[in-house]
């Protein structure tokens, strides 16, 4: 016996959040589909080129982003759990707590991606330098674009959730934005080892 | 099993994915300082980045599948959906591999 009195989990509805939001999940996925074949097909093209200017990325900085959206997606996961597990006495400090997480760790995304911007533009690297750099911050920058709009959903919802909006039969709300920011992170784990990391064969 | 012990085993499962994800970045950056440029030989890092690749597939996969259970969707928009997930698989692995 833990003590703690016992809860009821309603089944899960599917799908989780506003369907909608899942129709705007696959466009975008699509998108991005189509601009990593795209980067794959121009890598084959300009095979050297691009095998040169890879090694001259920071996997670091990649690192440090990946992890951060790791983070964000496990505290929103968490945040979601919590809000289906408690009441609506009880879930608004977890709730809003799993989720500041979460918006902090977005916004430590964009300030170190904002930080390796930075040194590569000192370093004389913009979007014109070649081909390779031209994918580099288009795809980079195309995804920064929705991890900000990620944020501020974020944001949104943990002051919603500190107001006790999200708990036990009251999800949909943070099931929506999780969902987004699912695909934020997933788009991003394939991002990483496709930019920073993987040789594609010759 | 009671509502507490479901609880708990999700949280556990999303500790254990997450804790999997960050161990695997960590582990392909790492490696990727071990790689040699010079050689189109794959590396270590490589290695490890298709795993994490991999994975991120997986994720994607259960993401999409919490779709896919849509109980009330016709079978002719689900069979759409899995049409998408096949075909952007097959196009992106073939485009990546060959």
């Amino acid at each position: 016996m833990t003590g703690e009195p016992p809860v009821t989990t309603p089944k899960a509805a599917y799908p989780p959040g506003d369907l909608a939001i899942w129709f705007f999940i696959f466009a975008e996925l699509t998108a991005f589909f189509a601009l990593f074949v795209t980067y794959a097909v121009s890598y084959r093209g300009h095979y050297d080129l691009f095998a040169t200017m890879q090694q001259t990325l920071d996997p670091e900085w990649g690192a440090v982003n990946t992890v951060l959206l790791l983070v964000g997606s496990w505290a929103v996961a968490r945040g979601v759990v919590a809000a289906e597990s408690l009441p609506q006495q009880k879930a608004a400090r977890p709730v809003g707590a799993w989720l500041l997480v979460a918006t902090l760790c977005g916004v430590g995304f964009l300030v170190s991606k904002g930080m390796e911007y930075a040194a590569k533009y000192r370093a004389g690297i913009d979007l014109d330098s070649n081909l390779f750099y031209t994918f580099y911050y288009s795809l980079t920058a195309f995804h920064a674009m929705h991890v900000l709009l990620g944020v501020v959903i974020l944001t949104i919802v943990t002051v919603k959730a500190a107001r006790g909006a999200y708990h036990m039969g009251a999800t949909v709300g943070i099931e929506t934005a999780a969902s987004y920011w699912h695909m934020v992170d997933l788009v991003w784990l394939i991002l990483f080892p496709l930019l920073y990391l993987i040789r594609l064969p010759a | 099993m009671s509502a507490n012990e479901t609880v708990n085993r999700r949280k556990r499962a999303i500790d254990f994915a997450g804790a999997t994800l960050l161990a695997i970045t960590v582990i392909a950056t790492a490696t990727s300082e071990l790689g040699s440029a010079a050689t189109s030989e794959p590396t270590a890092a490589s290695l490890v980045a298709w795993v994490l690749l991999l994975l991120a597939m997986v994720k994607g996969l259960i993401v999409i599948d919490q779709f896919m259970g849509l109980r009330w969707v016709r079978w002719r928009w689900r069979g759409l959906l899995w049409l998408w997930v096949v075909t952007a698989t097959a196009i992106s692995g073939s485009v990546l591999l060959y």
